[in-house]
């Protein structure tokens, strides 16, 4: 009787287990749109506050502060505070503490500042973290640690950025476009940083499946190295010992053995295959990541990666668009699918290149955070920045599969977004497409945005105009 | 053309003419609306813009008279390249963006001259962001949609 039971609960332990969130193993298992996350409820995106120049990036305070940090595209932050006041005087301006003129890059519309990131313990070491492309540097990308003065604590004065520079990463970038731009810290106390292909379109480099460059990646870094060290590469990085010098041996080591030789690999390099992740996020209950993987003509895709991962992940860029072929020609084009598939995509206006339209998706993805309430569980709220709509992607564990639902579609054009506090979703707009950008500070302004549970919205606030028809 | 005599015979011809001219339905001027979610769009003038007749006799009717001229055309045309193009394709049929020919359009709206002057003047999703917003005056509007109506065959 009691083996019986033990079989019983074994079975059951087991069958749990297989509830747990799957990576697809068949382009049929990738969730499109027109799906349903159960127990998701209606959403509402609530104004918090606007009168931003190009908002391209948004970091919640990990200081009890309630503070919003919203990064402008020119190259400055700003300071929301916890009453949805914008602060006249930005928390950080890097256009104006180079004598030669400004230090970011803007000529390009995907060119600028792109991302704030504040260390773990903030709160003691004032330490906050920048990616911009840098003018002197042409265009080249720069990580860059600052530190805030205690006497001053939503400004960081040009003195004090002077004094307490040090600069982590300068990443040469040959093309304005597909520079990535998000950088996080994990659960596990390193800086991730997400880095585009280098940009032109069709990845002429190859930078997506090469190891040898930063470029077409998601890194991992240590940042907490002493001040004439910019960073170090964490010991358990996939690739950490993948060019090690060592005694050559032709026998006694397994086939497995070696093809952990990668000879002129990065070890900053955590997964690879990306074409732009400008946006990933980290589940802050799980520590799961879920990426945002800006596709090309055709497909948008979302990829997720259990906090399990020991990093390595191959996303498929250049073969494969979201799950198909790269180039795209049609539906039903074979060809071998490279890496781990996204667990969500959706097509632009023109599906492939056999001109198949589409209208369900929209033309480029920005992951805005991850969603544990109004009904959801881990689900990865994500805005289109040409079409305005907001998805979720979520597993669905009754039905053992992805789910794409489209929430509501808007007018914004999304471009970035973070989880608050209060573990809300942040998102920020803008007014900067391609063919009508006048300007990191010409265009009109730009707002940031909450997503509540559309019956908990508070008296007289402003909604984003949606789509009812 | 002689215009009957009678003041209601006279009416009538005249709205059957404005109806054969296949461009104008009646409720097309409910068409100045937002294709998001219907709500009526009031049009505001750019600083210095001038209203002009074309522009007047528009709002007050739903008629375009750009259409078919071959001097506003070649100026949407100019407009179109420079703001629309890129999204909806030289022969408007849609790259980024949905096509803005044939009959399956995103926007039934857009199938009348105030529907797709309500698109372009207020936005819709996304990157189809409001052109009065950038700048764009409301005669120039009339004038791509003259120019986008010819791409349609």
């Amino acid at each position: 009787m009691r083996r019986m039971a033990l079989a019983v609960f074994l079975t059951a332990a087991c069958v749990g287990l297989a509830h747990a969130q799957q990576i697809p193993a068949n382009p049929a298992d990738v969730a499109q749109p027109g799906g349903k996350i159960p127990g998701a409820q209606k959403l509402a995106l609530v104004k918090v506050a606007d009168g931003f120049n190009d908002p391209v990036g948004v970091t919640a305070a990990n200081d009890g502060s309630g503070r919003i940090f919203v990064v402008e595209r020119v190259g400055r932050v700003r300071v929301v505070t916890k009453d949805g006041k914008v602060l006249p005087d930005p928390f950080l301006d890097l256009t104006n503490f180079n004598p030669l003129g400004s230090d970011v890059q803007t000529g390009f519309v995907e060119q600028g500042l792109w991302s704030i990131a504040l260390h773990p313990n903030f709160k003691d070491n004032g330490y906050v973290y920048v990616h911009y492309a840098s003018l002197p540097f042409n265009g080249a990308s720069i990580i860059a640690r600052f530190t805030v003065d205690k006497a001053s604590p939503d400004r960081i004065t040009k003195e004090q950025l002077l004094k307490s520079v040090k600069v982590l990463m300068n990443i040469p970038q040959p093309y304005y476009n597909h520079y990535g731009g998000m950088i996080a810290f994990g659960k596990d106390g390193k800086l991730y940083i997400g880095k585009g292909d280098a940009g032109w379109e069709g990845d002429p480099l190859d930078a997506g499946q090469r190891l040898d460059v930063l470029w077409g990646k998601l890194l991992r870094i240590d940042v907490d190295t002493p001040d004439d060290v910019p960073y170090s590469v964490p010991k358990d990085n996939p690739l950490a010992k993948a060019d090690k010098p060592q005694l050559m041996s032709l026998f006694g080591i397994t086939e497995q053995g070696f093809t952990a030789n990668k000879i002129g690999s990065r070890p900053e390099i955590w997964a690879y295959g990306l074409r732009n992740p400008y946006m990933f996020h980290f589940d802050q209950k799980s520590g799961d990541l879920f990426i945002a993987d800006v596709g090309q003509n055709h497909w948008e895709e979302i990829n997720y990666q259990p906090a399990s991962s020991k990093g390595g992940e191959n996303y498929g860029w250049k073969f494969n668009q979201g799950s198909y072929c790269h180039p795209a020609q049609s539906a039903n084009q074979k060809c071998p699918i490279v890496g781990v598939l996204p667990v969500a995509e959706y097509p632009h206006s023109e599906s492939f290149e056999d001109g198949t339209k589409a209208d369900t998706g929209g033309c480029s993805a920005q992951g805005l955070g991850v969603a544990n309430y109004a009904g959801m569980n881990k689900v990865y709220l994500v805005g289109d920045w040409c079409s305005g709509r907001l998805f979720g992607v979520g597993w669905d564990d009754a039905a053992k599969k992805w789910q794409l639902q489209e929430f509501m579609q808007t007018q914004l054009q999304f471009t970035a977004g973070n989880v608050d506090a209060d573990g809300n979703v942040l998102a920020v707009n803008c007014y900067c497409f391609y063919t009508a950008d006048k300007g990191p500070t010409a265009n009109p302004v730009g707002a940031l945005w909450r997503v509540l549970p559309a019956d908990k919205v508070p008296q007289g606030a402003e909604l984003a105009k949606v789509k009812t028809n | 053309m002689q215009l009957p005599s009678h003041p209601c015979a006279a009416a009538v011809f005249a709205a059957a003419l404005v109806l054969c001219a296949g461009a104008v339905h009646a409720d097309d001027l409910a068409d100045f609306k937002s294709p998001l979610d219907g709500s009526p769009i009031t049009f505001k003038l750019q600083s210095g813009e001038v209203e002009t007749p074309v522009v007047v006799k528009f709002k007050k009717t739903g008629v375009n008279d750009y259409r078919g001229n071959a001097e506003a055309i070649k100026d949407g045309k100019a407009l179109y390249e420079d703001n629309c193009i890129i999204c909806h394709g030289a022969d408007g049929k849609g790259k980024l963006g949905p096509t803005l020919v044939g009959d399956k359009l995103i926007y039934k709206q857009a199938k009348s001259d105030p529907g797709m002057f309500a698109i372009i003047y207020g936005g819709a999703s996304g990157a189809m962001q409001s052109f009065a917003n950038r700048g764009m005056k409301q005669d120039d509007m009339l004038k791509i949609v003259a120019y986008v109506r010819t791409l349609d065959k």
